[in-house]
This record gives structure tokens, C-alpha cells and sequence, in this order.
């Protein structure tokens, strides 16, 4: 009988974990949350088009211009995406020469790819002066590459690459997971509100053109988002209480669950703050104040965080699924086999 | 044929005299910034009329909060005060005033002198101003901070230009009539103007003093408004004579 061995570089099985290339991608995943912060530094500050073109700056490729003014955000911005670009490069090479994993590969080029379609959003944005469609599609797709690195930094980890020692039944899986997808598009449909009117209220709100009245902003983006708010918020204390109460033997599982709760806490005060120095008393104001600025940005960050964490409770319920061949995307079934 | 002759004869006629009183509106050396030029198509001098009158402010002044420019060097650095209201003695300045209605339809031709909005100390010079549609509209800096100067029409075309110090005005014109456009500076989130885009010269801005004319309308009843960017815009009806100028007494407050 022919032996047939698969070739190693198309090898399913997992790789050994790689320390170094494990910490390098919770670099970039970090750094990654940090440009999120400096594009929510941009659209707070109104500085989306302190520099008017693009992909240069002030005609210019790589000479740093005055950081002054609304530069200094704008300019700061595209920096750093542009270094969290070359090292999400930088991951891809990595990636393809220390794991064997082909899925995990082609993710890492994914990444890149979605990256660069992250940046060429950005220079829509400024080229079409800050339009809300673009700027909010450039809003949900940073988080969305955030996302994804972070899913790659938890895919290089050690406890990733090694069986877990705990598993759920599949029984017990079901509804954790189900509950966690639901939550990610609530989140979804959140962030595209959210960044709807973030951009629409600095576009064509009080301190842009002035074409759109306030209350018809508020109508629109504000008070679905609020509604919607509570829907999050409800799948959030269910899958924080599931997996605090019902998984709490399951590590990867408990700590998501118990940050989401942390944080909705957080996001939720915040997200009252935002409403006070944005609606109450940001409509007249001749420029973005301090407490305007940390508040929102903060939301956004924040609000980013949740995303991020329910992508990690929900890759690490499949992965601590008991039945791992009746559960995709994540199916190991084949890698055990072939290990 | 004589008929003919006699009808091309006097149309050339007309033309001519229309073209002189072209030339007559496009050489008015009055700047459009503060106050209305001579109409296109306004009779003699003798046979027109003006409004004049002033804008009031009843009530508390909203306290607006000083602007802090210290995010840029080049700026002031102390606190500065807020230009978006502005009363003095009761008056309110910068409110803009035109005739809304009564006057024909159609675009009036624009002078060639432009319309000019400077940079200085990190604030547009004037706040609010009026621009007819294919008058010169230009920008100048008298300031050593660098500028972007951002338009936010909805009916004209958009646009985002830097200005560095000592660089040559920009040059622009409107194509349609567009009222209070924003001028916004994206380096300097407190620099505003209110441009407005006209088909005709016959509007002013209120001054310090809250008075404002508009010169040279030809007589006839009109809708005069006066447009103020908080406090929004007011309307009333005024009957031009040649013989003696019309009067109309804006009052405005913080509740509108």
C-alpha cells in the first residue's frame, strides 16, 4: 500500500508554539487598538482633513510636517497605520515561516490585505472630504482588522496550540455560541451607528456644515443606537452570568465573559457621558473641548475592546466545544487527525 | 424689411446700454465684504431707494467660553473671546441682511473685484460676508500658523486647500446661490465664516454698532431677512421709494 505524507508547508497539524511570534502579534494587535484610538482622535478633534491630501502629506511621502494644530492628529494617525501596516506584514512573512497551520496563513494574508483596503478607505475619506458612508465603513473596518489581529495573537498563544484541559458538551456550547454570534452582529449594527453619527454629526452636524439639523441626527443615528445599546447590553450580562456561572471551570471562556461585563459597565457610563458632552452641551460649542475628546474617544476604544473580546469568547467557545467535528469554522477535527 | 432693420437696429441698441450698465456695476469699486455694490440692473442713482436700520438684541447675551488657540504656537496664546455673538450696547453685530423677495429672478452680474476673507490671529476677517455667484472669492493669511481653508457648501462645489504663511491668496468662485456656507480651518477647530452666496449685491452685515444699508435697490416692496448663525433668520416686508430711504429695525434674542 502507497504511504502517501503530506508535505510539511501543506501540513494541517499544529504548530509548536512560537514564543516570539506569539508576542509580536499581541504587539500589533495592541498597536492596532492604539490606531484606533488615534482615528477617533482625528474625527473627536475634527481634524479629518488637517491634511489635504493623499497618500502624501503637504505633497510629501515620508517628511514629517509642523505636528501642530489638527497635523499633529491627523498626521500622527496615518503614521502609525502605517507602521501597524508594515508589521501586520511582517506577521504574514512570520506567519508563513514558522506555522504550519495553511488556514492561519492565508488569515495573516488576509490581514494584510485587509489593511491596505483599511488605508485606501482612509485616503477616500480624505480625498472625498470626510464623507459619512466612507468614514463610517473606514470606522467598522478598523475595528474589524482589529479584530482579526487580535484573533491572530489568540491563535499563536500557547494554550491555542495545546488541548485544552476543560470542554464543554456540545449541548452546553450551543446557546454560548449562538448568543455570542448574535451579540457580534448587535455590535456590528452598534458600531455602524455609532460611527454614523459620529461622522454624520461632525460632517454635516453643528460643527461641520450645519445642513442637518440636530434633532434629525439624533433621530436617525442616536437614538437607534441607544436602543440598540440595551440589546447589547442584554446579551452581554447573559453571556458574562453563562460563562461566570455555567463554564466558570473554563478559563478562556470566564475571562472574556467576566471583561465583557467590566466593561459594559465602563461603556455604558461612558456611553452617558459621550450623549452630555456631545448633545447637551457640545451643539454650541465653538470647538471640541477636553472632556469632549476623552469621553468619545474613549467610547470608541472602548467600544472597540467589546468587539474584540466577544470575537475571543466566541473563537474560544469552538474552541473548548467538546465535539470539535460538529462545530465550524474552527475544526480541528482534521488537525488531530493528521497530527 | 424696414421693420426688421428698425427691430435689429434697436436691439443692438438695447444691447449696448445694457452692456454699459454692465460695466458700470462690474467697475463699483465698493468691496462686497461689508456691504451691497451697485446692482447690475438698477436705474439711474436718482431713481433708487436704500434700507437701512439696525439689529437688536433683547435680553441676557448668551456667556459664550473663550477660545483656547494654544494647540498651535503660532496662534494666541491667552484665552480669546468667541466672535460667534457679538452685542454692543444692545446691538448685535455680524448678522447678515439681504432681500429675500420682490426682486426679479436671475443672476445679476457679479463686480470683479473680489470678495476677501483674511486669516489674522488664527480667526477669519470678517466673520460673515456676502459673495455674489461668479464674483472672485479670495483668501488671504496674515498669519504665520499654517491653514487649510475648508467650504462646506451643499450646492457649490467643496473644497480643502492648505495655506502656508505668506503664500498667494486663494482664488475661488461660487456657481450657485448658497446662504451662510461655512468656512471651516481643520487645524483650528474655532475658525469659522459664514459665506453667503448671492444672485444680487443688495444685502450688508450688521456692523459693531448693529447698523447695517443696503444701497441702491430699485423702489418696490420687498422681503428683507436678516440671518444670524445662532440666532437663525427673521424676515419682515419693506417698501423701497427713491424719495425717501426705507427703514427696517431687526430685534433679535436668545430664545430667537
Amino acid at each position: 500500500m502507497l504511504k502517501y505524507e503530506v508535505p510539511e508547508e501543506l501540513s494541517l497539524s499544529p504548530s509548536p508554539y512560537n514564543a516570539a511570534h506569539h508576542r509580536f502579534t499581541v504587539l500589533v494587535a495592541v498597536l492596532a487598538f492604539l490606531l484606533i484610538l488615534a482615528g477617533a482622535l482625528v474625527t473627536s478633534n475634527n481634524a479629518g482633513l488637517a491634511v489635504p491630501d493623499w497618500p502624501t502629506s503637504f505633497g510629501h511621502l515620508f517628511k514629517i510636517p509642523p505636528m501642530i494644530g489638527g497635523i499633529k492628529w491627523e498626521h500622527s494617525h496615518r503614521m502609525i497605520a502605517e507602521f501597524v501596516g508594515l508589521l501586520t506584514i511582517v506577521v504574514a512573512i512570520w506567519t508563513w515561516r514558522v506555522d504550519k497551520r495553511r488556514w492561519m496563513r492565508w488569515l495573516t494574508i488576509g490581514a494584510v490585505l485587509g489593511v491596505i483596503f483599511q488605508g485606501i478607505l482612509g485616503g477616500l475619506t480624505v480625498l472625498n472630504f470626510t464623507p459619512p458612508l466612507i468614514s463610517t465603513a473606514h470606522g467598522v473596518v478598523g475595528q474589524t482588522m482589529f479584530c482579526v489581529l487580535a484573533a491572530i495573537a489568540v491563535f499563536t498563544s500557547r494554550s491555542w496550540l495545546e488541548e485544552p484541559a476543560e470542554k464543554m458538551t456540545r449541548k452546553d456550547a450551543g446557546p454560548l455560541i449562538r448568543h455570542s454570534w448574535m451579540l457580534i452582529g448587535f455590535l456590528y449594527l452598534q458600531l455602524i451607528l455609532g460611527a454614523g453619527f459620529r461622522h454624520v454629526w461632525t460632517k454635516w452636524g453643528p460643527p461641520g456644515s450645519n445642513h442637518w439639523p440636530t434633532h434629525k441626527i439624533i433621530h436617525i443615528f442616536l437614538y437607534p443606537h441607544i436602543l440598540n445599546a440595551l440589546l447589547v447590553a442584554g446579551l452581554v450580562l447573559y453571556l458574562g452570568m453563562r460563562t461566570l456561572s455555567k463554564h466558570s471551570n473554563i478559563p478562556h471562556l470566564k475571562v472574556p465573559g467576566m471583561w465583557l461585563l467590566i466593561l459594559l459597565v465602563l461603556q455604558l457610563m461612558l456611553g452617558i457621558g459621550a450623549y452630555v458632552v456631545r448633545v447637551v452641551q457640545g451643539v454650541d460649542e465653538a470647538q471640541p473641548t477636553l472632556a469632549l475628546v476623552g469621553v468619545t474617544v474613549a467610547h470608541l476604544g472602548v467600544g472597540a475592546l467589546i468587539l474584540a473580546v466577544t470575537v475571543i469568547l466566541t473563537i474560544q467557545a469552538y474552541r473548548h466545544t467538546g465535539e470539535p467535528a460538529d462545530v465550524i469554522p474552527f475544526d480541528r477535527s482534521r488537525e488531530v487527525a493528521r497530527a | 424689411m424696414k421693420p426688421f432693420i428698425a427691430f435689429a437696429i434697436a436691439l443692438i441698441v438695447i444691447g449696448c446700454t445694457s452692456s454699459v450698465k454692465t460695466n458700470t456695476v462690474s467697475a463699483n469699486s465698493e468691496p462686497a465684504t461689508s456691504h451691497a455694490t451697485e446692482p447690475a440692473t438698477s436705474a439711474t442713482p436718482a431713481a433708487t431707494g436704500s434700507i437701512s436700520g439696525v439689529i437688536n438684541f433683547q435680553g441676557a447675551v448668551p456667556k459664550l467660553p473663550s477660545l483656547d488657540m494654544t494647540g498651535d504656537p503660532m496662534c494666541p496664546q491667552t484665552p480669546q473671546p468667541s466672535e460667534a455673538v457679538v452685542v454692543n450696547n444692545g446691538k448685535l453685530t455680524n448678522v447678515f441682511v439681504y432681500v429675500k423677495e420682490g426682486l426679479p429672478a436671475g443672476q445679476m452680474t457679479p463686480p470683479s473685484e473680489p470678495a476677501v476673507v483674511d486669516q489674522k490671529q488664527c480667526r477669519y476677517v470678517p466673520r460673515v460676508l456676502g459673495v455674489m455667484v461668479g464674483q472672485p472669492f479670495e483668501v488671504t493669511t496674515h498669519d504665520q500658523a499654517i491653514h487649510n481653508v475648508h467650504p462646506m457648501p451643499s450646492k457649490n462645489t467643496q473644497w480643502n486647500e492648505t495655506q502656508m504663511p505668506d503664500d498667494k491668496p486663494i482664488v475661488k468662485k461660487f456657481t450657485a446661490p448658497e446662504m451662510m456656507v461655512r468656512l471651516q480651518c481643520n487645524q483650528h477647530p474655532w475658525m469659522r465664516a459664514y459665506v453667503n452666496v448671492m444672485t444680487n449685491p443688495y444685502f450688508a452685515v450688521s456692523k459693531p454698532d448693529g447698523s447695517f444699508e443696503i444701497k441702491n435697490l430699485p423702489p418696490g416692496e420687498y422681503t428683507l431677512a436678516a440671518v444670524h448663525e445662532k440666532f437663525g433668520e427673521k424676515t419682515m416686508k419693506v417698501k423701497v421709494s427713491a424719495q425717501q430711504p426705507a427703514k427696517a429695525n431687526f430685534d433679535f434674542s436668545a430664545g430667537k
